[in-house]
């Protein structure tokens, strides 16, 4: 200990040594433009998200966001303002969301959802270790590749958007099945769908599946699949969960589509509950939807 | 030294080939078991990769499907390269390129390609969409890097590798030179010849 300390307090340096806050005032003298600088930045800090009203995409995002406790602002756009050339020099696919960071502009939602989760790594919204990490970019890639258009395939003529296609719906029927018993059978032996805590893949499952709970998942799919929605609930009933996608809405039968033509949106419910009542309204909405457009 | 992942992917096409040369650039070895997509849903694949499909990695910590995972766990592996890029929004910056080539750039040219390749019947409404959707994506990605060398950052990353590996396959049966987009081609020739190098 003694010949150390010698050799400490016999080097030169001693101005350097024992004043940390003279140092860090030097510092912070040489740098008082770069201070003002980063000033100005600071007030530019918050994150903005651009998006549709309604768009199950967003909702992901947001969720995550306040799970990562991420600060951001939300832009609401139109669909006319997706083609203007504003919106284009940010994302010329035209499409949302869209995260404007201070670093600059990010695209895809699933990207957009990794980001975020890593901000706050320790939150375990990525997994815990690189394997979970791994782990969770298979089930965000396996959601948007093979869950995504597979439940859609059957929302979308149930809320009447398609020609109605018998053939096309069984095959999709048949499709759904097959993927929900992955899911059924992943579910049944994990509480989540990585790890032991919250991930992002399991806000993005869940944000898609409320589609198929309020639309086509009846109580006898509901029986034959117990895990999907014993998940489904736990992740709906989370605070941040209800705030944006609100309370989760479960039909006791599924609906079926049309056979008749599409319909607007607004109405799909009332068409579901009373379909003869809407085909005696559908002379004056069309004249309403020609005055709208 | 003993090879750890273990993949198990066709024996030529873009997604092996995705991984392979990922790898390669990566400095990880990687085993390249040779499986035929019919033997896929064989009991013993389907434990790890339920769907059924190829290709999947064997990790000592358990497998991972769906090949962009897999170009994601490779590129966190690597010691020496920023495959990944540097931090988080370069990260994001990545995986935002990942995601486009798969929902922009790949359905476009397998609109193209299935039919010349013998997969689905020829559908003219279909190919002359896939013509203009891959005109739209293409210029895109040349406006792109007409002011960036490298589709992120600074250096080489998945992001050029997953982009670069489809067009590759597409551009040898079928002709594209009445789409000039001549930046594209110079980035591509530059990696693909790096990564032939490395092989």
């Amino acid at each position: 200990l003694q010949v150390i300390c010698v050799f400490f307090f016999s080097s030169r340096r001693r101005h350097t040594r024992f004043l940390p806050v003279s140092w860090a005032r030097r510092c912070v003298q040489e740098t008082g433009i770069n201070a003002e600088y980063m000033g100005i930045q600071q007030q530019q800090m918050t994150n903005k998200i651009y998006s549709d009203v309604f768009s199950y995409k967003t909702q992901k995002l947001q969720i995550a966001a306040t799970l990562a406790g991420l600060d951001y602002e939300i832009v609401y756009l139109k669909m006319e303002d997706f083609k203007k050339p504003e919106f284009l020099a940010k994302n010329p696919n035209g499409k949302i969301p869209v995260l404007e960071t201070p670093q600059g502009i990010l695209l895809e939602s699933n990207a957009i959802l990794r980001y975020i989760a890593r901000t706050a790594l320790n939150t375990g919204l990525y997994g815990v270790n690189s394997y979970e990490n791994s782990c969770v970019d298979q089930w965000l890639d396996w959601v948007s590749n093979e869950l995504d258009p597979v439940l859609f395939s059957i929302v979308i003529p149930i809320l009447g958007y398609t020609k109605p296609d018998t053939n096309a719906y069984l095959d999709a029927r048949n499709n759904y099945y097959r993927i929900f018993t992955i899911l059924e059978n992943h579910l049944r032996q994990h509480t989540y769908m990585v790890g032991h805590q919250l991930t992002i893949a399991d806000i993005s499952v869940a944000v898609i599946l409320v589609f198929a709970f309020r639309l086509c998942f009846g109580e006898k799919d509901r029986q034959r699949f117990p895990s999907i929605v014993r998940h489904t609930l736990t992740v709906a009933s989370q605070q941040s969960f209800q705030k944006f996608c609100g309370r989760l809405i479960i039909c006791k039968k599924e609906f079926s589509p049309f056979s008749e033509l599409p319909i607007e949106h607004n109405d799909k419910q009332k068409e579901a509950k009373n379909p003869k009542q809407y085909q005696q309204q559908q002379p004056k909405k069309e004249s309403k939807k020609e005055e709208n457009s | 030294m003993c090879i750890r992942d273990r993949l198990y992917a066709q024996l030529s096409g873009i997604r092996p080939h995705k991984i392979l040369i990922a790898a390669n650039y990566a400095g990880i070895q990687v085993e390249h078991t040779v499986t035929k997509v019919n033997q896929a849903k064989k009991p013993e694949y389907l434990a790890r990769n339920p769907n059924g499909k190829l290709p999947f990695i064997d990790t000592p910590n358990g497998p991972v499907y769906e090949s962009n995972a897999i170009l994601r766990y490779i590129a966190r592996n690597s010691t020496s390269n920023n495959l990944y890029g540097v931090d988080n929004y370069e990260n994001t910056l990545v995986d935002q390129w990942l995601d486009w080539c798969s929902f922009e750039l790949e359905p476009a040219l397998n609109d193209i390609m299935y039919p010349i390749l013998g997969y689905v019947e020829y559908n003219q409404e279909k190919t002359t969409k896939g013509w203009e959707n891959l005109k739209k994506a293409l210029q895109i990605l040349d406006d792109h890097l007409k002011y960036n060398t490298f589709v992120v950052g600074h250096q080489v990353t998945i992001a050029d590798i997953g982009i670069v590996t489809p067009l590759f396959h597409a551009f040898r049966p079928v002709s594209y030179t009445h789409l000039t987009l001549p930046t594209i081609y110079s980035v591509q020739i530059s990696v693909v010849a790096v990564s032939l190098k490395k092989k």
